[in-house]
């Protein structure tokens, strides 16, 4: 083989394994006119060339480049292995696929007319979860910036006590603290003997308390018994005076009414009137033996009478 | 002073190669010669080259990735970008600056010490453009299907890789191949590779045309052009990434 054609046959195996590896790679037809949309976004965050397009769940296509388009927003060309096209009225939606991927997934129409290739579709950006977390993000962000201010000018309040003296002060705080406890062990040091006796006679003390107890358990005891036997009495002797006290009762309430000769005697005047007229008669009767005493005694014989 | 002497012929043997790129009639014939050797006989060093760089990049990039909330299609990613971008280039460089870059000082060190290039002179003949001009005119067009060849078998022997030690399975592999997979990556690394192709057959020509002293100065040519080769595809590979990423 001539070396012309050696060289023409390595040169042309190269270019097509270039042409179909990059096709291969790129995800578009090794045959055939890619079939491609473009769609203009505000912002493409995320989106790279090469970036998977989704649709319905399944991955259908990638971006196969970006630029800025004229009137400023970001045009974003998408090569999709659609062979039946998109319907008329789909539309890209930058959105969070997953946690930290970002993608185009592409709406799909219920439109039966099909866009060509090289058509435009609407294209709009969903912060998703992502733009949510981000927003969130933010605002403890500034939550957490201001809490370290207000630490932070708690921090130099204390940093200024303390420059401004207040270290001497906490300084002779401790020291004056640290004499008091050295006080305070030399006395336990000095008194610790009379201490001991101090337990010692407490001890004594209790153990008195409870011997005591133990011998005069039977005369408690039967202390108790006792108080527990008058309790009773008293109990029944209540009851007893309960019912006297009903008893009282009624006869005060049948004086009251007049019933009985009691309640007569108090509540009827006649009776009154009758003692006041006897009263009255005998004292007229005294009066009258008094003045005339013969006229009582001229019958009566002195040796009747004895 | 040597640099810039070096630096000056340099120039000036570009510049006679330049001039002399219309000549078409005198080099046709050693341009194809030139791009049989210096591509297709290149071919199967560079397709291996490539596919154990992707291999091994799987597998050590599956080792190092061992946080279970990065997902495996990273792996997929990290091969075929770093393949296409970097390694398919680099690495056919470096193999093609040992391969082709010490043939060339070799045979034009050679045909300068035994008087050939002398001899062509004398017939009337542009010594440059039947030399050089072929050897550096065939890298422009060879080193892209080299690197071509690499970077395809550099993803396929990664993915292969993750495929047969369980890793990293196609579907992952191919899914994060394909999100990280950009046409920009691809003209990066074939400009990649033209320049250093142009630098790897320039600077051993170079080295080879102005070779002095017998068999021990075309020995030190040769060994000049591969490691200057080397340390200069490098370089240029900085440069690169620098003004173009």
């Amino acid at each position: 083989m001539r070396n012309e054609v050696k060289v023409a046959i390595t040169i042309f195996i190269a270019i097509i394994v270039a042409v179909f590896g990059y096709r291969f790679m790129s995800e578009t037809p090794l045959f055939g006119q890619t079939y491609q949309v473009y769609a203009d976004f505000d912002r493409v965050d995320g989106l790279l060339s090469g970036t998977p397009v989704y649709m319905q769940g399944i991955k259908v296509g990638t971006i196969a480049s970006m630029g800025f388009a004229d009137n400023d927003s970001i045009r974003v060309y998408v090569n999709l292995n659609l062979p039946n096209g998109l319907p008329a009225d789909s539309r890209a939606v930058i959105r969070s696929v997953q946690i930290l991927e970002t993608a185009i997934v592409i709406e799909r129409g219920t439109s039966p007319e099909r866009l060509p290739s090289g058509s435009k579709i609407p294209g709009f950006y969903d912060e998703g979860i992502l733009g949510a977390v981000t927003s969130l993000g933010e605002e403890i962000g500034g939550n957490v910036n201001e809490s370290l201010d207000k630490l932070n000018s708690v921090f130099s309040q204390v940093d200024g006590i303390l420059v401004d003296g207040g270290r001497d002060d906490i300084q002779q705080t401790l020291s004056g603290l640290n004499l008091t406890i050295n006080q305070i062990e030399r006395t336990l040091a000095a008194r610790s003997g009379e201490i001991e006796e101090a337990i010692v006679h407490l001890r004594n003390t209790l153990a008195n308390a409870e011997n005591l107890t133990a011998d005069e358990d039977e005369s408690i005891r039967n202390m108790i018994r006792n108080l527990e036997s008058a309790s009773a009495r008293l109990d029944t002797l209540t009851g007893s005076m309960d019912e006297m006290t009903g008893d009282l009762t009624e006869v005060i309430r049948k004086i009251n009414e007049g019933e009985g000769s009691l309640g007569l005697m108090i509540n009827d005047p006649s009776l009154y009137q009758n003692l006041d007229s006897l009263s009255y008669n005998l004292n007229k009767l005294i009066e009258d033996v008094n003045e005339n005493p013969r006229d009582f005694l001229k019958h009566l014989r002195l040796f009747s009478v004895f | 002073m040597d640099i810039l002497h070096d630096f000056g012929r340099y120039c000036k043997l570009l510049y006679q190669a330049i001039r002399s790129s219309t000549e078409i009639g005198t080099y046709y014939k050693n341009l194809f010669a030139e791009m049989i050797k210096t591509g297709y006989d290149s071919l199967p060093i560079v397709m291996l080259a490539g596919a154990f760089t992707g291999a091994v990049l799987t597998i050590q990039t599956a080792y190092q990735l061992v946080v279970s909330y990065i997902p495996l299609s990273t792996i997929g990613a990290i091969v075929v970008q770093s393949m296409v971008i970097e390694l398919a280039a680099v690495i056919s460089g470096l193999v093609l600056a040992g391969r082709v870059g010490a043939r060339i000082a070799t045979e034009l060190g050679t045909m300068r010490v035994s008087e050939q290039i002398d001899a062509i002179e004398s017939m009337g003949f542009n010594s440059v453009s039947f030399l050089v001009v072929p050897r550096v005119l065939a890298s422009f067009f060879m080193f892209p299907v080299l690197y071509i060849a690499a970077a395809t078998c550099g993803i396929l022997g990664g993915l292969l890789a993750g495929i047969i030690t369980g890793q990293v399975p196609m579907a992952d592999f191919m899914k994060g191949g394909r999100e990280y997979f950009f046409a920009w990556d691809i003209v990066f690394g074939l400009t990649k590779s033209i320049v250093f192709g142009f630098v790897i057959t320039s600077v051993s020509c170079y080295k080879g045309y102005y070779a002095t002293g017998g068999a021990e100065g075309v020995g030190k040519a040769t060994t000049n052009a591969a490691v200057l080769s080397c340390i200069y595809v490098l370089l240029t590979d900085l440069l690169l990434a620098a003004i173009l990423l």
